[in-house]
């Protein structure tokens, strides 16, 4: 009896738990999936608002920009004050109505004064400030009219859209709890007994399901908000007509008489897609958007026919589908990772507060949760590079420039991993980490207030060098191990959970850079790199764990070696170099081709998935099968077509081939690479500084990449990335050649 | 000893000697070409008789209020000569730095050379306001003692006013210029009506050459790909001059009918407005030949088919009064900056486009500035 209460309390107990760890995962997982949500739907928001209200001043627009082609110069266009308060009238949300020239000088202001324009409007839909909504659309190619729109509308809309959000993840939060005992209990009576493992998948289930339903919510709202748009913008296509219509009708000339009507809604709507057709009748028609004109006793009526444009719904349907997707990436992996966690936790119980051993789950979660952070920027860094190269403004500047913040940063890692090779043995593993991080966050808030190529370089450095002592950190926890067992088994989760942070971090990065800016990005990661640090204490990481310190003694032996030095220099490098298409040619090929950040970084992130979680298996089907020599051979013809087919081809299709099959590569190659050169058995060579040259060289090689690929920018993505396919066939073929001579030179002696 | 003691003071003297002719010249030099303490009297000149130089006094006269130089009063430039709007400026200047002299107000055409010489080297006034070319070629040929300023003249480089937009032949003249004026009608006339051949008819001399725009259009001809008739008709000298130039006026559109012309260019010359449509009724428009007015708004309403603002007076009316100003307050003569494009206005005449019927697209009716109706 008393067994079987305690059994009870027992499967009640671990019910609660499951319960708690499910609503936690998905507090956390809704949470972050809501705000993405409400910045989505502000941005889509203002979108529409401020397309609307520039669709409805478009006839204003037309009319300056067929004056300026009669001659009238827009820095002296008569009659301009008129034209701009009819257009504050066709609204009460526009505040304030003005044209600027091309330098974004004020030209002419009507309304609320627009003083000043930001330079950012140039480049963006609109831009925001303390008087509301600033958005334009361009005259000609001198100039441009200026809305000032009133925020209020926005607000009030993203505050109802808040509250919805809060209602409907309220509910699922509710159905999901309902459904976690359910299926918990459903579980138990099927099984019998119940195990965290089978919990674990019904959770993520559970969770995906709810993803699902906020993603449909999500489009429902989009469409609803969208046909409101549509009825917005006929309602100003229909009172443009009437203010145009009434005053040349009150010039004495008679609706009969007009002629070239057609011609005229055909130039009001053609980028308004959503508009059928405008008709002046002198009866009202069915639903269409209407507006009564009377005239000499004579009544007309201007009738504006619209409809929903599929494509555009359709867009955003696959815009929302990605972003859904991405969303239950994100949060499978959160699941996996923290229920990884929670089940060490709970199988090794009690025991776990006595050992004072690093704590190999605690320190994966540590790591992922820090690679988040310092993920976020992986998706744009190339981009904001370029961006920044681009506003130098200097035609003489050289290419490789653009490059110059990637390879600085990737400087500063190789340096880095050096000195801390060095310091870490001195300070301690855990003053290591913590400093690492710190540098890093430094390193990101500097590089969100950077506007120059220079600073942002700067703020690179900083990065690198903090980066440089996470990197040599998790190297370190792995060889401080005792027997080879522990040290691969610590590598292993290592390096999956930092891949699987950087998966998630890179394509979190993306979705909040496409909803508020780089800058928020980086300020962001230097947040969560610091509240990250708060999870050290379950790693267990002391200061006192003894480690052996990065020897340049060592470092030395390994280039005396002519085979070794020919080794790095002629594969490992032009390998290192290669992987950085993944981070730095494909960001900006999908810059190039107008791509989301968020698909820029889903690409990104699938490339590590597929990598992190196809390495265990592939690496030790292929070991097995084939010599080290034959899959680095694979490893390098697989880099060569996956890239050498993307320069050829240059398209979307093709460079999604690429990362997979690049993914695929590296899921044994990056391996195979490495214990190639252990293979050699370098007398003396420890596995810590071991590990820290193939740091050291991966960096010079990915610190190489940039400056190659950038050099050939001003032709595309595709041609510069020629580079990379060159430099391995080149190193490659070198290689086989030297090694061939060397071989037969071996054996002439040996026969002599 | 003595000796270089007496050098030393013949080297003194000599320096202090130029030192003190530099600063003289200097100050003399300021005061010829800068006016900054004393009152300046300004006087008028104008070429003729004309609607666009009356209208562009007056807006001298509404800025000059606007200065406070002038009392507040009615100019009532509908119901005013220049002359009336003139003697009114001279008796409501409340200001002690201007002075608007009476006396010294000229017609160039009204009046016989011996009357208007006395115009040029006045010694009444230190500034004369001019009107129209041929009184501005006068003062560029004559006056070398007062400062004066041109306006309303149709192009004073070309006519020899000025030399360029910064240059002078003159040192005392300043010229308005607005090089592009012609250009924007001929272009806003092709766009709307896309004529082949134009007609225009004008006198035979420089100064006609000149005020008629004939560069321009010529110009504009090679640019747009269209052919130009001209034909040459004396300019009514005087009031009993008319019914001989109405008639060369009708003989030269006839000819320029014959000849094919699509598009008739009326050039600013004596015809009176109240005549014009009496005169295009009779074989331009029966023809189906629409026109262009080149000199102002009024041209449209009276008849014409469609127009450009040549000259906008209220601009150039603050123009004029703000350079005067600056020349007050101590800008150098020759550093007032001459060149200021009028803001253009299109005109049409509703009534002639339904007559030759020219369908004018909405689109056009909308960016068009002001529509007249014959009757309305």
């Amino acid at each position: 009896m008393n067994t079987e209460k305690k059994v009870k309390n027992k499967q009640i107990i671990l019910s609660l738990k499951f319960l708690a760890l499910v609503i936690s995962i998905f507090t956390v997982v809704t949470a972050f999936s809501s705000i993405l949500n409400v910045m989505s739907y502000q941005k889509l928001t203002t979108e529409v608002y401020t397309d609307a209200s520039n669709l409805s001043v478009t006839g204003i627009r037309n009319n300056i920009q067929y004056s300026t082609s009669f001659g009238k110069p827009i820095e002296r266009f008569y009659g301009i004050d008129k034209l701009l308060e009819d257009a504050l009238s066709v609204s009460t949300d526009i505040l304030g109505v003005g044209v600027i020239d091309s330098n974004c000088k004020v030209l002419y202001s009507s309304g609320e004064k627009i003083s000043s324009v930001s330079n950012k409007l140039l480049n963006n839909k609109y831009v925001e400030d303390s008087n509301g909504i600033y958005t334009s659309s361009p005259i000609n190619e001198k100039s441009s009219m200026v809305l000032l729109l009133d925020k209020s509308f926005v607000s009030t809309n993203v505050n109802d859209y808040i509250q919805s959000i809060i209602q409907i993840d309220l509910l699922v939060m509710l159905a999901v709890a309902v459904l976690s005992l359910l299926v918990f209990f459903i579980l138990l009576s099927i099984k019998g007994s119940i195990n965290f493992n089978i919990l674990k998948i019904s959770g993520i289930l559970l969770l995906i399901a709810a993803q699902l339903v906020l993603g449909t919510f999500v489009v429902k709202t989009f469409t609803d908000e969208y046909t409101a748009s549509v009825s917005k913008i006929s309602d100003g296509v229909s009172q443009t007509v009437k203010g145009d219509l009434e005053k040349i009708m009150a010039q004495g000339i008679k609706m009969e008489e007009i002629v070239g009507l057609d011609a005229y809604f055909n130039t009001l709507v053609q980028d308004i897609p959503e508009i059928s057709d405008i008709s002046i009748t002198n009866h009202k028609i069915g639903d269409s958007s209407t507006t009564k004109i009377v005239s000499d006793n004579n009544v007309y009526y201007v009738n504006v026919n619209s409809h929903v444009n599929e494509e555009t719904i359709q867009n955003k349907v696959i815009e929302v589908s990605i972003d859904a997707a991405v969303l239950i990436a994100i949060t499978v992996l959160l699941s996996l990772e923290i229920s990884l966690f929670i089940g060490s936790s709970i199988k090794e119980g009690k025991k776990k507060k006595l050992k004072k051993e690093m704590d190999i789950s605690g320190i994966r979660l540590f790591f992922f949760i820090i690679q988040i952070a310092l993920g976020l920027d992986t998706g744009f860094i190339s981009i904001v590079s370029y961006n920044l190269f681009k506003n130098l403004n200097d035609p003489n500047a050289p290419n490789t420039l653009i490059g110059l913040p990637v390879t600085v940063g990737i400087l500063a890692t190789v340096i880095g991993v050096m000195v801390w090779g060095k310091l870490i043995s001195k300070v301690g593993l855990k003053t290591a980490i913590i400093l690492g991080v710190a540098f890093s966050a430094i390193g990101l808030v500097l590089s969100s207030f950077s506007s120059t190529l220079g600073l942002f370089s700067v703020s690179r450095f900083i990065y690198g060098f903090g980066l440089a002592a996470i990197l040599a950190s998790t190297r370190m926890c792995a060889s401080a191990q005792n027997s080879i067992e522990e040290r691969t088994k610590f590598s292993s989760a290592i390096s999956v959970g930092m891949l699987v942070g950087a998966s998630c971090g890179v394509v979190i990065g993306g979705l909040l850079a496409d909803r508020t800016s780089y800058s928020f990005v980086f300020m962001l990661a230097a947040i969560v790199s610091l509240i990250g640090l708060l999870l050290f204490p379950v790693t267990n990481i002391k200061n006192t764990i003894k480690l052996s310190g990065f020897s340049f003694q060592q470092v030395k032996k390994i280039f005396t070696i002519p085979s070794c030095t020919l080794y790095i220099f002629l594969i490992v490098i032009p390998i290192c170099i290669s992987s950085m298409f993944i981070n730095y040619s494909i960001p900006l090929f999908g810059n190039e081709i107008n791509l989301s950040q968020t698909i820029i970084s889903a690409m990104i992130m699938m490339n590590y998935i597929t990598t992190a979680y196809l390495t265990n298996p592939l690496s030790r089907v292929s070991m097995k099968k084939f010599t080290n020599k034959k899959l680095i051979l694979i490893y390098e013809l697989m880099i060569i077509t996956s890239i050498t087919l993307f320069c050829l081809f240059n398209n979307l299709f093709v460079a999604i081939i690429s990362v997979i099959v690049l993914a695929i590569a590296d899921s044994f190659g990056l391996i195979v690479i490495v214990e190639a050169l252990y293979e050699q058995k370098i007398s003396g060579l420890d596995r810590t500084t071991f590990a820290l040259i193939f740091i050291f060289v991966s960096k010079i090689g990915s610190g190489i990449a940039p400056t190659l690929i950038g050099a050939g920018i001003s032709n595309g993505v595709a041609s510069a990335s020629k580079i990379i396919p060159y430099v391995m066939v080149g190193g490659l073929l070198i290689f086989i050649i030297v090694s061939r001579f060397f071989t037969r030179k071996k054996l002439n002696l040996n026969e002599s | 000893m003595k000796k270089r003691v007496f050098c030393c003071f013949l080297t003194i003297a000599l320096f202090s000697f130029n030192f003190c002719s530099i600063g003289v010249t200097g100050e003399n030099d300021a005061s010829s070409d800068s006016q900054s303490s004393s009152i300046l009297r300004i006087g008028y000149v104008e070429s003729e008789e004309f609607s666009l130089y009356t209208s562009l006094l007056a807006q001298i006269a509404l800025n000059f209020q606007k200065l406070g130089v002038l009392n507040t009063y009615n100019i009532d430039e509908a119901n005013k000569s220049a002359k009336e709007i003139w003697l009114d400026m001279c008796n409501n200047c409340i200001s002690g730095e201007y002075k608007f002299v009476e006396s010294m107000w000229f017609n160039t055409k009204d009046m016989n050379e011996n009357q208007y010489s006395k115009a040029v080297n006045n010694d009444s006034v230190d500034l004369v306001i001019v009107m129209g070319t041929s009184a501005g070629v006068y003062f560029a040929k004559n006056e070398n003692k007062n400062k004066f300023m041109v306006f309303a003249a149709a192009d004073p480089i070309l006519s020899g006013i000025v030399k360029s937009e910064t240059e002078k032949n003159n040192p005392n003249a300043f010229a308005h210029i607005d090089k592009n004026k012609y250009k924007r009608q001929i272009q806003a006339g092709h766009m709307l009506l896309n004529f082949k051949k134009i007609g225009v008819v004008y006198q035979d001399d420089a100064a006609a050459y000149a005020y008629s725009g004939i560069d321009s259009l010529k110009s504009a001809s090679e640019e747009l790909n269209f052919d130009i008739a001209e034909k040459h008709v004396v300019e009514a000298q005087n009031e009993s001059d008319y019914d001989r130039y109405y008639s060369d006026l009708i003989k030269a559109y006839k000819e320029l009918v014959l000849e094919g012309i699509d598009t008739l260019y009326v050039t600013t010359a004596t015809i009176e407005n109240d005549k014009l449509l009496g005169l295009l009724q009779k074989d331009i428009y029966p023809n189906k030949i629409p026109t262009i007015a080149q000199t102002d708004e009024e041209q449209v309403a009276f008849g014409s088919t469609l127009g450009v603002t040549m000259l906008d007076t209220e601009e150039q009316g603050a123009f004029a009064v703000a350079q005067i100003k600056k020349y007050k307050d101590g800008t150098p003569f020759k550093d007032l900056e001459q060149v200021n494009e009028s803001t253009p206005k299109i005109f049409i005449n509703y009534t002639i486009t339904q007559q030759l019927g020219i369908k004018i697209p909405f689109a056009t009716l909308l960016i068009v500035d002001r529509i007249y109706q014959l009757d309305k």
